[in-house]
């Protein structure tokens, strides 16, 4: 089992490594697991990711989320490639706003993003900030996470959380986050697989499987 | 006119707040009422001294109150709670005349880093201090980057910025003035090359995202940087500390001003310099500055000690929410080399606000406790079993920690487990939840 931290030092915000580390515990029980970090200097040259089975990426500040974006777009194609051979994707933070279509910043200039969704995010000059509640739709599981961004978040009508308090992807929408495939993506910003081991424990089984025809 | 109104409402609100022990900031809010522009009118002395950054405002801007009183100046400055647009008018209009003549040589001002550049839209600081940009409260902050957009629009284009020269972020502020004086520690024995934090600001440089290397490092990403693509690197500084001994707890300024340490910690340090950098730009002696540092800094920054149970204790704060000032704390014990036991409690992560946010326990290096002198940890607040969570994923042997939310049960069982030495770690918010707990409480120098 091969887990990626990616640009672990440049998306780096909120202690999220947590989440790296929470589910490599829960993996541990069942298989051999190593984790991989790939810093943003390591973003050249050929790269194949879809030899791993799960890829994570989180919260960075804007500025940096912009740059990665630009060297991400350079892996658009192997990325795309790893996520539709079923390596598992999940992107916290504003982390996941990458993958939609575009993000627009403050000052209105609009970034292409990597496009594997439709949906497009916009910056502002105020921050949203809040605990939040939530719902796992996969699982109806509740979560407890945090909330510390300054974007909303349109177009997604799959969403992986159900917002109960705090808030959604934008201001009329009690959606958070997205899951298409097997991407997921949410703005609770922290180690969210920490405060929540149900979550870890569902990402942990559902790697589990998707390695299982593999393994045999 | 209006002035003669605002001033004298300002004053007589502060004198009925006094009278009930009310707060500071709603005479001033009072007078912006009547007079929204007042502090665009008032008649400034020759040195207005801002600070503002995310560590060590309040101790630079109370110490420089000190030194520059004690060497005759009349001063005028705010106490912690007040650094806001409304405190700021309620300070200044309370020290004016009814002409709206500050009376006073030096205003000092602590500034809160978001509300900067309201207050400054009416008047220029003559100086503006900005000590560093740290992870700090990231539940209202959002990031640094995000604190440093907020703080540019505030600097006028004619203050005079003193910076942090080894704050690769707070150095870039550089370009939005004339003029940037630059204060910064060389090379010390304590200072490594690479960082010891669980994070690293310093990896990219924060003008053009290019990596960054470092000479050295004092703590997380303060040093020498040079990025190697842009250029971006430490400034040559104008105050600078030339000599750092922590234990014999001593340091020198610009390599003939001695100054004597009462907490040999690497901030209190940045703190002093900080001050002293201030201090003589109000126009002070700078050996008299140095010898004011040194009486205060004995007087003042003692060290909180107490006695719990059988075991004799020393109280450090480390602020929630800043994993700077807890690897600080954590630091501190783990190199004081005593035989000891580490009290840790997080019950309000603030006392501003309810959150329940915790992220910021896992930028905290918590391995640092993995000494030989630690001998057990306590755990222990309404977050004590997030603490545990993130201890166990850290390689300090579990059988050496106790989990025990219950702050009075757990200083309880502390005082009685004949430890040689306690060492409680908290923040204001909680300070006062464990101090009740303990007997004996004095501060002493080191």
């Amino acid at each position: 089992m091969k887990l990626l931290h990616l640009l672990y030092d440049f998306c780096d915000l909120y202690g999220e490594y947590g989440n790296i580390l929470a589910l490599e515990r829960a993996l541990k029980s069942k298989t051999d697991v190593t984790a991989d970090r790939m810093p943003l200097t390591a973003l050249s040259g050929e790269l194949d990711f879809s030899e791993y089975d799960f890829i994570y990426i989180g919260s960075a500040t804007e500025r940096n989320l912009h740059t990665a974006l630009e060297f991400l777009r350079v892996y658009k194609q192997p990325l795309k490639d790893a996520l539709d051979k079923g390596t598992v994707i999940l992107a916290t933070g504003n982390a996941f706003e990458l993958f939609g279509k575009s993000i627009t910043d403050s000052n209105g200039k609009e970034l292409a993003g990597l496009g594997f969704f439709d949906y497009y995010s916009v910056e502002s000059d105020e921050r949203i900030v809040t605990d939040e509640k939530a719902i796992f739709n996969k699982t109806e599981e509740p979560v407890i996470g945090f909330i510390n961004k300054c974007s909303n978040i349109y177009g997604i009508t799959s969403p992986m959380f159900t917002a109960s308090e705090g808030t959604g992807n934008n201001p009329d929408d009690k959606g958070e986050g997205i899951i298409s495939g097997s991407f997921y993506g949410t703005h609770i910003i922290g180690p969210l697989l920490i405060r929540n081991p149900k979550i870890a424990e569902y990402f942990a089984e559902l790697i589990s499987r998707t390695q299982a025809p593999d393994a045999v | 006119m209006r002035m003669f109104f605002a001033v004298l409402l300002c004053r007589l609100l502060r004198f009925i707040g006094t009278m009930f022990g009310r707060g500071s900031s709603l005479p001033g809010l009072a007078a912006l009422k009547i007079y929204p522009n007042v502090l665009a009118k008032v008649k400034y002395p020759p040195a207005v001294i801002a600070v503002t950054g995310s560590n060590g405002k309040t101790s630079t801007v109370e110490m420089a109150a000190h030194v520059l009183s004690s060497l005759g100046k009349k001063v005028i400055y705010n106490r912690e709670g007040s650094n806001q647009t409304a405190g700021a008018a309620s300070l200044i209009l309370s020290n004016c005349t009814l002409t709206g003549r500050v009376k006073g040589d030096v205003i000092l001002l602590e500034t809160d880093e978001r509300y900067a550049k309201h207050i400054f839209k009416y008047f220029s600081p003559t100086h503006f201090v900005i000590t560093n940009l740290l992870r700090d409260q990231l539940t209202r902050n959002g990031h640094p980057e995000w604190v440093y957009a907020s703080i540019l629009p505030a600097i006028p284009k004619d203050t005079v910025l003193v910076l942090n020269a080894d704050d690769p972020l707070v150095s870039m502020f550089s370009s939005a003035a004339d003029k940037t004086v630059w204060f910064g520690m060389d090379k010390q024995p304590f200072s490594t090359k690479e960082n010891t934090g669980v994070y690293d600001d310093g990896k990219y440089c924060p003008r053009c995202k290019s990596p960054m290397e470092y000479e050295y490092r004092h703590f997380n990403h303060i040093g020498s940087y040079r990025c190697t693509s842009c250029g971006h690197k430490k400034a040559d500084t104008d105050y600078t500390v030339t000599n750092a001994d922590l234990k014999n707890a001593i340091m020198t300024v610009n390599g003939k001003y001695d100054i004597k340490l009462s907490f040999s910690s690497i901030y209190n340090i940045y703190n002093i310099l900080a001050c002293f950098a201030v201090c003589s730009l109000a126009g002070a002696n700078e050996s008299a500055i140095a010898e004011n540092i040194s009486s205060y800094s004995l007087t003042n920054g003692r060290i909180l000690r107490f006695t719990l149970g059988e075991s004799e204790g020393v109280f450090l704060i480390a602020k929630h929410e800043n994993s700077v000032s807890y690897d600080s704390a954590l630091r501190y014990i783990a190199d004081s080399g005593e035989k000891c036991a580490v009290m840790i409690i997080v019950d309000s992560v603030s006392r501003r606000y309810q959150t329940g946010e915790t992220s910021w326990l896992w930028d905290v290096n918590f391995s640092l406790l993995k000494s030989e002198n630690i001998e057990h940890i306590y755990l222990s607040g309404k977050h004590a079993d997030d603490l545990s969570v993130r201890f166990s994923y850290t390689d300090i042997d579990p059988a050496l920690i106790s989990v025990i939310p219950d702050i009075d049960e757990m200083t309880q069982t502390a005082g009685h487990a004949g430890h040689d030495m306690l060492y409680a770690v908290t923040c204001f918010s909680d300070k006062d939840k464990f101090l009740k707990n303990t007997e004996k409480t004095t501060a002493s120098a080191t």
